[in-house]
């Protein structure tokens, strides 16, 4: 599984404080994006760290963080309106810069992800424009992967990602379909797929998220002949194997690229295959039963009707076991539909709408771990919404129960 | 589950010249019972017989809920650490608390290491949040160097402390 030409790394030169903070900080770093009060640790840390800065591996994850502070900073400075005006005034943030392809790549990464995450201010500009490998024979595959970031232009050089690892590669069309820039990152998956497939299995992780974002990119870039519920079919076929993570995902994937197609019937027929075959997940449940509700909304169904009541009914019995993500996307459906019923039908639902609007901008149903959500709203703001929310999925059963007798039961 | 996994095996890392590369476990760091279990191991709850134990007993519940395993200990065994002669010993109570939160250390993939980095992150998400974040919020560089002390202290003395 793993490729050969890696080499194993010991670390046993090193003193144990100084192994263990080369550890923690890896960890605080990963950690500062989204839970930005973590920096007086880090800080705390750097200042105890300077007498034993001999310490090579220490070293690079201090220059690492001290890096990743300073662009948060002048990310997050709103008199900031020109980065390079800072870095001149810092000097000496660019001395770790430029000494390893390492840093390197992951100071291009640092100032290319703010393009993905498309802020309003945005002074980071001048700075990614001088951006460049550090030896532009042999640039390292992270240089590569922050290149795929910093790229402003659909045709992207073959030379970035051939003769690079399958992991590289993979890497490289994720961010390229971040930064969408579909036709390229449909292209490299299409070319790993089988590679993807040989070496980790048809039911592994792997494959089904290098698959659901092939498909993804298939579908924004319309490639009808790949889209074409046939072929669609011949890439998941084989993998039926209902308590395979890698197979519920990729019929997900699957669901959601017909959605996005507006081709609501196929979509329906995935997802009650899902239903049907006896689903323990809470998380599959409530996901699958999002979607459903969404294709039967598309396909001119109205709440309360028996269909769509029946599905969110099914998810709303999960509800309480799965992540937030998923439980905000579920909600934010359910939202949709409850915005077409009369008011006057059900009391309940005026307190419901109340506490919607009092929530309102904090659903975000595709937030992932590194997600922008700290940025809009703080998380004791997120906290005590949600809590709201969740408080609510008991009336929400009412209204569904109500909404029920009024279809007439089944 | 994928956390005592993770923490006991190869971990990708990014190297100085920018390439992949595998680093050893840091087996110091880890309690050793935790790395002994699920290094290169799968099926760890049938397959190791203490465990195995401890599950038929109903002292260790698993559990499915979305698409990970969570391992549930019941209060009765919970109760019976609590009060067990080395979690009052202040010294190993530390080691002993740490080497769980260094789980979580290794655990985490660091970024772009592995293609599905993204998907563990945000599995991991919740955990980190309710484990790790309340820990990181209070800790200073005088835990961090006390603690380091004295496993450093330990293991000159040869003495390993486990988690039993």
């Amino acid at each position: 599984m793993i490729e050969r030409s890696m080499l194993i790394q010991s670390s046993s030169d090193q003193t144990l404080l100084a192994r263990y903070l080369t550890m923690l900080l890896r960890f605080l770093r990963q950690l500062l994006g989204p839970y930005p009060f973590l920096r007086h640790l880090a800080l705390e840390i750097l200042d105890h760290s300077a007498n034993i800065e001999n310490e090579s591996q220490l070293l690079s994850e201090i220059v690492e963080i001290k890096l990743f502070l300073e662009v948060q900073e002048m990310t997050l400075d709103e008199t900031l309106t020109d980065a390079s005006d800072f870095l001149s005034e810092k000097p000496e943030l660019l001395w770790g810069i430029a000494t390893s392809g390492r840093l390197n790549g992951r100071f291009g990464i640092l100032i290319g992800d703010n393009i993905v995450r498309k802020l309003t201010r945005d002074p980071l500009g001048s700075i990614r424009d001088s951006w460049n490998f550090m030896d532009s024979d042999s640039p390292s595959s992270l240089e590569r992967i922050a290149h795929a970031y910093l790229i402003n232009t659909k045709s992207i050089p073959s030379e970035l990602y051939e003769r690079q690892s399958l992991t590289t590669r993979i890497l490289i069309a994720f961010v390229l379909s971040k930064r969408n820039y579909y036709e390229p990152a449909r292209d490299i998956l299409e070319s790993v797929l089988s590679q993807v497939e040989n070496e980790y299995g048809r039911e592994s992780w792997e494959y089904a998220i290098a698959t659901a974002e092939y498909l993804k990119c298939c579908a924004l870039t319309w490639d009808e002949s790949v889209i074409g519920f046939d072929s669609l079919h011949a890439l998941t076929r084989g993998i039926d194997n209902p308590s395979n993570d890698g197979s519920l995902f990729l019929k997900i994937a699957l669901a959601d690229v017909l959605l996005a197609d507006s081709r609501y019937e196929a979509a329906i027929e995935v997802l009650n295959s899902l239903f049907s075959v006896g689903m323990h997940y809470s998380s599959t449940n409530v996901t699958v039963a999002t979607r459903l509700s969404k294709a039967h909304r598309r396909l001119g169904e109205v709440f309360p009707s028996r269909k769509i009541t029946e599905v969110l009914l099914r998810g709303l019995k999960d509800l309480p076991h799965v992540s937030k993500s998923l439980q905000l996307a579920f909600i934010e459906e359910l939202q949709c539909n409850l915005s077409t019923v009369d008011i006057g039908d059900f009391p309940a639902y005026q307190k419901l709408h109340e506490a919607m609007a009092r929530s309102k901008g904090m659903v975000h149903p595709e937030s992932t771990f590194v997600s922008d959500q700290t940025e809009s709203i703080s998380a004791e703001e997120l906290e005590t919404a949600f809590n709201e929310i969740v408080s609510l999925t008991t009336i929400l059963g009412a209204i569904s129960k109500s909404a029920i007798r009024s279809a007439g039961g089944y | 589950m994928l956390i005592f996994y993770r923490s006991a095996r190869l971990q990708l890392r990014w190297n100085e010249e920018g390439e992949l590369a595998q680093y050893d476990i840091n087996e110091h760091f880890i309690p050793p019972c935790v790395v002994n279990l699920f290094k290169g191991n799968d099926d760890v709850l049938r397959k190791n017989k203490d465990l195995h134990t401890m599950v038929t007993r109903g002292l260790l519940k698993t559990s499915l809920v979305g698409d990970i395993t969570y391992i549930f200990v019941s209060e009765k065994l919970r109760a019976s650490i609590r009060t067990s002669t080395s979690f009052r010993d202040p010294i190993v109570s530390l080691v002993q608390r740490f080497g769980l939160f260094n789980i979580m250390l290794e655990a985490l993939p660091e970024e772009y290491s592995i293609i599905v980095w993204e998907e563990v992150q945000s599995q991991l998400h919740e955990t980190i949040e309710l484990n790790c974040i309340p820990i990181l919020r209070v800790m200073n560089f005088e835990d961090i160097s006390r603690y380091v002390e004295l496993l450093d202290g330990e293991k000159r003395l040869g003495r390993n402390i486990s988690l039993n």
